[in-house]
């Protein structure tokens, strides 16, 4: 169930009235049962997993936490570890690694395929479920968090609907203490949480599912005869992967601040970043602070030298690539960004005066065309493509001119990118900021339901969120 | 603020000021001359052709401007070969005499299941008689991926095809969301118009088929060689090798269905084959279609429920005419020319 269809609007149409008005324990088991629904209704045989997976990490952290011998507490951590990342690459990744090998037998004289290539249907979110279970698990063992008392809090904290299906990856410390204090419908709370709604559906169905059909026939052909084609490839697919997934975030957490809860801020503005380190510090937060609490500070983040750093940092990129899907694009994606982050520590001491002497602006365009280089490489079909619309925009001597380029939706994005502008100044990183607050009754009213009418007239022909398929 | 006045303020009284709104813009929609309006200017073919989803949406939008009349009519339904092949003012000229009018429903590859769900807009009550001409591939077993979302009524559908999945369940709420509401069903149009109107590119359909009737005459003779078929997966290729070897599909039920709620309607219906040209068996999509197995099942149920049958043998001169078929579907001009005079001729017996 997708936040932008009738189906979700009919389910929360139910949900939201249901479940505010009743005292919090009865509030709670109401949630999992909703988000259960939520879930189900994709396919009901996932819900199994999801259960299945929600009762294990509960009954191993507690137990793990009553473990007073070091090797217990571990056992219990591999136990978790091994099933939560066993569900994950049985489901996500065996196709991909089987193929893998196959490739690598073929070009090593196999005749036939070794062996059998069997991809099972994803269960929706299961990227995300994993990575929150992990990250509890994790943190009992470090004993940086206490077991949670509750199951029910337990499973509200994986499977609350508004998160479940594309993130924030939520941490157990800043969502489970909130949920037996959660007040549904706090007048602030609630009117942030429409805006932010609104906004979402915003940059979800008018700019991204507007754009998409343009972006895949730019991909289609190559990014078009000109490097100036291949860059409004590059670019409009930059604008559109982040209305699309920022607009799931903004939903997503303006649904739970309806039922008084909070999720945690995904994305800052990460196209005025000044660097790439920057931009991963802005974008699809919830995940790059995981991969650095989980993975890249265990690994010896930058303590142990700069050999280890660099080792460190391109495996957290290399899984960080392989965990927005299982092909070698995305792999090759991120260490894409690990080269840049690897190449910006190490050149930062040499010629850090210089960049910063190139000011905020040049920056942050600089940082945006590499950004989009990487988005080429991440939405691609395949690499052949991406590396030849990557030297089209690298050589604009060889390509010159403006054929191909969608002159009229590229014009379009400037209003867009002086509105997202204006938006950053206003907001800045004020997360509790409420524009809509701040206005009289009416214009509240008339904003919301003018803006929302608008919304649907001018969405494009509704698509699946692109984070879905992670 | 209780919770209950912030659920009254901020959730309840947004949610009935966008439902008025929507209120508002949907009986906009259906007045009479706006409806005209969009409807006289509904985007060319020619413009679109990258876009079924658009051309699907003009169709229907027509197609439901029509239901509004309130002349007495005799209605032509079918895919594109029908809309492309039928000409409503010769065939009117016939049913001058008798008050009536024609008029093309034809929409672009409308398979037989969607018959019962356009009912409202086809079985009117000025409607007298419905013609509905298939093709060899009118009766597929799966929805129409093109046009399921813009052609559904949530109601028949079910009738139809009961569901049998939660993700059916959720497809079919999102679509009956499109049916309720013409403002976002027919989104695509209203995009395609505006950004036509603001590129000064808006023009009044300049014809109502399809293609140009000024194009060039199709050739003489075609190739009689079978070309390589593509994958039996392809839903196009699905759809013609179901309506030959499948005895009943979700099509052929809809046309059952829909027999059933035009005899409801006292309104007659006249079943009967599109001339589909000889050389088209040796098509890509088309090898393995059978034209007398399809004519047999679609017999077989106009019989059941008192519909008439029209047969193919009256076509089958015309069919070996290669000259008269733009394409393997579609007449060129002299040939909807020739078959619409055909109809002329029959239709006084046939009412």
């Amino acid at each position: 169930m997708i936040f932008n269809s009738f189906a979700f609007v009919m389910f929360i149409a139910i949900a939201l009235p249901a479940l505010v008005f009743l005292p919090t324990r009865i509030r709670i088991p109401g949630l999992i049962i909703a988000s259960y629904i939520f879930y189900a209704a994709a396919n009901p045989i996932w819900l199994i997993i999801l259960v299945g997976c929600t009762v294990v990490d509960y009954h191993l952290a507690h137990w793990l936490d009553r473990q007073v011998d070091a090797r217990a507490r571990k056992l219990a951590l591999i136990v978790s570890c091994a099933m939560n990342l066993g569900l994950l690459i049985s489901f996500k990744y065996t196709a991909f690694i089987a193929e893998s090998i196959n490739v690598v037998l073929s070009d090593l004289g196999a005749t036939s395929p070794v062996l059998p290539v069997y991809s099972p249907a994803l269960p929706l979110g299961i990227s995300f479920f994993v990575f929150e279970s992990l990250s509890y698990v994790i943190d009992v063992y470090r004993r940086r968090t206490r077991p949670v008392e509750r199951l029910s809090d337990y499973a509200l904290f994986i499977s609350f609907f508004p998160h479940l299906i594309a993130g924030p990856i939520v941490r157990a410390q800043d969502f489970i203490p909130r949920i037996r204090t959660s007040k549904p419908l706090q007048p602030k709370l609630t009117v942030s949480g429409i805006e932010l709604i609104v906004w979402g559906l915003f940059k979800k169905m008018v700019v991204a599912d507007n754009i998409g059909p343009i972006v895949d026939q730019l991909f289609e052909k190559g990014g078009g005869p000109s490097s100036a084609a291949a860059w409004s490839a590059g670019i409009l697919f930059a604008v559109q992967i982040y209305c699309d997934f920022s607009g799931y975030t903004d939903i997503a957490r303006g649904l739970a601040r309806l039922f008084g809860l909070e999720l945690c801020q995904n994305f800052r503005w990460p196209y005025f970043s000044r660097s790439i380190r920057d931009f991963w510090r802005r974008w699809h937060m919830s995940l790059s602070s995981w991969l650095r609490d989980y993975l890249y500070i265990p690994l010896g983040g930058n303590r142990n030298g700069r050999l280890q750093t660099t080792s460190a940092l391109f495996l957290t990129w290399f899984l960080g690539g392989l965990w927005h899907g299982a092909a070698w694009h995305f792999v090759i994606w991120g260490l894409y960004h690990g080269a840049l982050v690897a190449a910006g520590n190490l050149l930062y001491p040499r010629f850090g005066r210089a960049w910063d002497m190139l000011g905020g602006v040049l920056q942050a365009a600089f940082t945006f065309a590499l950004v989009c280089i990487g988005w080429i490489i991440f939405r691609a079909p395949d690499m052949t493509v991406a590396s030849a619309m990557i030297v089209k925009m690298l050589t604009p001597w060889q390509n010159p001119g403006i054929a191909g380029v969608p002159t009229v939706v590229m014009a379009s994005l400037v209003p867009l990118a002086a509105g997202h502008f204006a938006a950053m100044l206003y907001y800045q990183n004020d997360d509790d900021r409420s524009w809509l607050w701040g206005v009289p009754y009416g214009i509240k009213l008339a904003t919301v339901s003018i803006s929302t009418v608008a919304i649907v007239l001018l969405s494009g022909q509704s698509g699946k969120f692109i984070y879905f398929q992670f | 603020m209780t919770r209950r006045d912030v659920f009254l303020r901020y959730i309840l009284a947004p949610t009935c000021c966008i439902l008025g709104l929507f209120g508002i813009i949907e009986l906009a929609l259906r007045f009479g001359p706006i409806n005209r309006l969009i409807d006289a200017y509904r985007p060319a073919y020619a413009d679109i052709q990258d876009t079924m989803r658009v051309h699907v949406e003009k169709q229907l939008w027509h197609v439901e401007t029509l239901a509004a009349s309130s002349q007495p009519r005799v209605v032509f339904i079918g895919n594109s070969a029908v809309v492309n092949g039928i000409d409503p003012a010769i065939v009117s000229n016939a049913l001058t005499a008798r008050g009536l009018t024609a008029q093309n429903l034809g929409m672009t590859g409308l398979f037989a299941y969607e018959l019962p769900l356009l009912a409202r807009s086809i079985l009117t009550p000025n409607t007298r008689a419905v013609f509905f001409f298939y093709n060899t591939f009118s009766f597929a077993d799966d929805f129409h991926p093109d046009a399921v979302d813009v052609r559904w009524d949530i109601l028949e559908a079910l009738r139809l095809a009961p569901l049998r999945s939660s993700e059916e369940l959720l497809s079919y709420l999102n679509r009956a969301g499109l049916q309720l509401f013409a403002s976002a069903r027919y989104r695509g149009m209203f995009h395609t118009m505006a950004a036509q109107y603001l590129s000064g590119k808006l023009r009044k359909l300049p014809y109502s088929w399809d293609y140009d009737p000024q194009e060039p005459p199709p050739p003489p003779i075609r190739p009689r060689v079978m070309e390589p078929p593509v994958a039996a997966s392809n839903w196009v290729r699905r759809s013609y090798i179901d309506s030959t070897e499948l005895e009943t599909t979700l099509s052929y039920r809809g046309l059952a269905r829909f027999c059933e709620l035009a005899r409801d309607n006292a309104t007659k219906l006249i079943v009967g084959p599109m001339p589909e040209p000889d050389f088209a068996a040796y098509n890509r999509y088309a090898q393995g279609a059978s034209k007398p197995t399809v004519d047999r099942k679609v017999e077989a149920i106009a019989r059941r429920c008192g519909a008439t049958f029209l047969p193919r043998a009256p076509l089958a001169e015309m069919e070996t005419q290669d000259r008269l078929f733009r394409d393997p579907i579609h007449f060129g001009t002299k040939g909807r020319e020739i078959f619409s005079n055909m109809i002329s001729a029959t239709i006084g017996s046939l009412l």
